[in-house]
């Protein structure tokens, strides 16, 4: 335990922060992942495992996780909750479908012991349609008003056009800093 | 210092250049083995993970092949293997710092590979247990609680009930429809609840979305990003574009021009073939839409439920040369026949 106590404090020191991206599939993560990181967006297959990035932004270094959200992948999802700072939940706004099933697996997800401690970001995806519903739609339908646990916030984005999705991130990161990075 | 004093002596002078030189070599020798030190104890911080790692995994390769059916107290085994998956887990996301990318990632897909491992060995000796998605049984959704609106869009009210979702086609049997231009151009086209329908989509859509649909043909222009459909049986789709999700369908063909991939998932009986759908006007959606002509990977269908490299996923199919003639099918003609067996 003693190595990872040094190593924590080599995180906190080189302003570390590992953030989860989850959701359906087909809500667009890799997309985000890929827009937020400016590369093409236009090559990208359904996940069948998971990617990662390391980027840095604002000062902070950040590890990105994105993981396949199809449904014989999601009992992998807490292979990834470790250490996790940052919750990023992505939402296909348009997906008429699947809003249960999206409420529901963000309900298990909360009620994870792992993944306590993290701020919660829901980006309610692909703005740019025109039957989307809105981040205040989304709010309502999965219930966020309940949370009590998790510093969260819902925001509207399009990872194809990019809007909003540079603020949302900065959110999540001034509030992962400030309440890892209090002291500095 | 000294090399403008003439007044020393030889000696002096030589001693001082010796001095010199030999603190010279002297500091080039520190730096040197600063650095060999510097660079082998970074080393030792990577090679220090690597070599704990793996054998922290062949422990638990170990333990996991060791388990068997009259091994006692299954359920203890199992936990503590997965307590030591878990604790490997958390080393690994502690040291993400000083790892590069693809060590994270390779290192992640042995974790991935052990917790199936595991998984499975579990599944083979003890009984089912069910994991805890215990809040689904507090739903009840109100669907097809249909109502038509003034502009003709079908509305379905859902959970909760004061958000309402448009379709743009829902709960219809036995029509021919045909949605085009400011109905479908960057739009998400949303189809839910046919039965026995041929329906046509002209134009470049943003996104398409189907889903418990029975007995019936799509026919769908360029869609700049996804298809999506779900819970369909005995249906055809043709569609061109950049990814197609198949979920819980049975007995499917898809005539596709795809630029990504597409996958199934819980899908059996589905045919593949490539995209065969003209409409006058479809190059121009095809622009519009942003996919590239060029590239169609019809051929390349990820089934989720069929992991294995080495033997072809027998839930779907590509269309055989010999159908071709079918797979050249007339839309034409097709649908006047179903307009004629409509009739009766
Ligand atoms: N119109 C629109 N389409 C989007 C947007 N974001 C993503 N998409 C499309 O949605 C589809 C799915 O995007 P992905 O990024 O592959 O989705 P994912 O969440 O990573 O899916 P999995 O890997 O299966 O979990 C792709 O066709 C994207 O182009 C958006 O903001 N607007
Ligand atoms: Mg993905």
């Amino acid at each position: 335990m003693g190595f990872l106590t040094v190593l924590k404090k080599m995180k906190q020191k080189e302003k570390e922060m590992r953030i989860l991206i989850l959701g359906l599939d087909n809500a667009g993560k890799t997309t985000i992942l890929k827009r937020f990181n400016g590369e093409p967006i236009d090559t990208i297959s359904p996940t069948l495992g998971f990617n990662i990035k390391t980027l840095e932004h604002r000062g902070y270094t950040l590890n990105m996780w994105d993981v396949g959200g199809q449904k014989s992948l999601r009992s992998y999802w807490r292979n990834y909750f470790e250490c996790t700072d940052g919750l990023i939940w992505v939402v296909d706004s348009a997906d008429r479908m699947r809003m249960e099933a999206c409420r529901e697996e963000l309900g298990v997800l909360l009620e994870e012991e792992r993944l306590a401690g993290a701020t919660l970001l829901v980006l309610a995806n692909k703005q740019d349609l025109p039957g989307a519903l809105t981040s205040q739609e989304i709010k309502d339908i999965l219930e966020l008003d309940k949370i009590t646990t998790h510093h969260w916030s819902v925001i509207g984005v399009s990872a194809v056009t990019g809007d909003k999705l540079l603020n949302a991130v900065d959110w999540l990161i001034s509030d992962i800093a400030k309440r890892i990075f209090t002291l500095d | 210092m000294g090399d403008n004093s003439v007044n020393l002596n030889k000696k002096e002078l030589i001693l001082e250049r010796l001095n010199k030189r030999n603190k010279d070599r002297q500091n080039y020798l520190d730096a040197k083995i600063e650095l060999r030190n510097k660079e082998s104890t970074e080393f030792e911080g990577t090679d220090y993970f690597a070599q704990t790692f793996s054998e922290r995994v062949k422990d638990i390769e170990k333990n996991i092949n060791n388990v068997h059916k009259d091994t006692p107290d299954l359920t203890r085994t199992f936990a503590s293997i997965n307590n030591d998956i878990q604790e490997l887990q958390r080393y690994l996301s502690n040291s993400t710092l000083f790892l590069p990318d693809y060590k994270i990632k390779a290192c992640q897909n042995i974790l991935n590979e052990l917790t199936a491992q595991s998984e499975d060995v579990r599944q083979r000796l003890l009984p089912k247990k069910k994991f805890g998605f215990n809040n689904k049984k507090a739903i009840n959704i109100k669907t097809n609680a249909v109502q038509k609106n003034s502009n003709g869009v079908d509305k379905t009210d859902f959970v909760p009930e004061k958000t309402k979702f448009s379709w743009t086609l829902s709960d219809r049997s036995n029509e021919y429809k045909l949605l085009v231009g400011t109905e479908v151009d960057r739009k998400d086209v949303t189809i839910s609840g046919l039965k026995n329908c041929f329906v046509e989509i002209r134009g470049h859509a943003g996104s398409v979305q189907i889903s418990n649909t029975d007995n019936c043909t799509f026919l769908c222009g360029p869609i700049s990003r996804s298809l999506f459909a779900e819970n369909c049986t005995n249906c055809t789709i043709v569609a061109a574009c950049q990814q197609l999700r198949l979920h819980s369908s049975i007995n499917c063909r898809l005539y596709l021009h795809v630029t990504c991939r597409a996958i199934i998932e819980d899908c059996t009986k589905i045919e593949v073939g490539s995209y065969n759908y003209e409409y006058l006007g479809i190059d121009i959606d095809f622009k519009k839409s942003g996919l590239d002509e060029t590239v169609n990977n019809y051929r390349d269908v990820a089934d989720f439920n069929w992991l294995s490299p080495d033997k072809p996923s027998p839930n779907w199919r590509l269309i055989s040369e010999l159908d071709y003639g079918d797979s050249k099918a007339n839309w034409t003609e097709i649908k006047e026949q179903f307009e004629r067996d409509k009739k009766f």
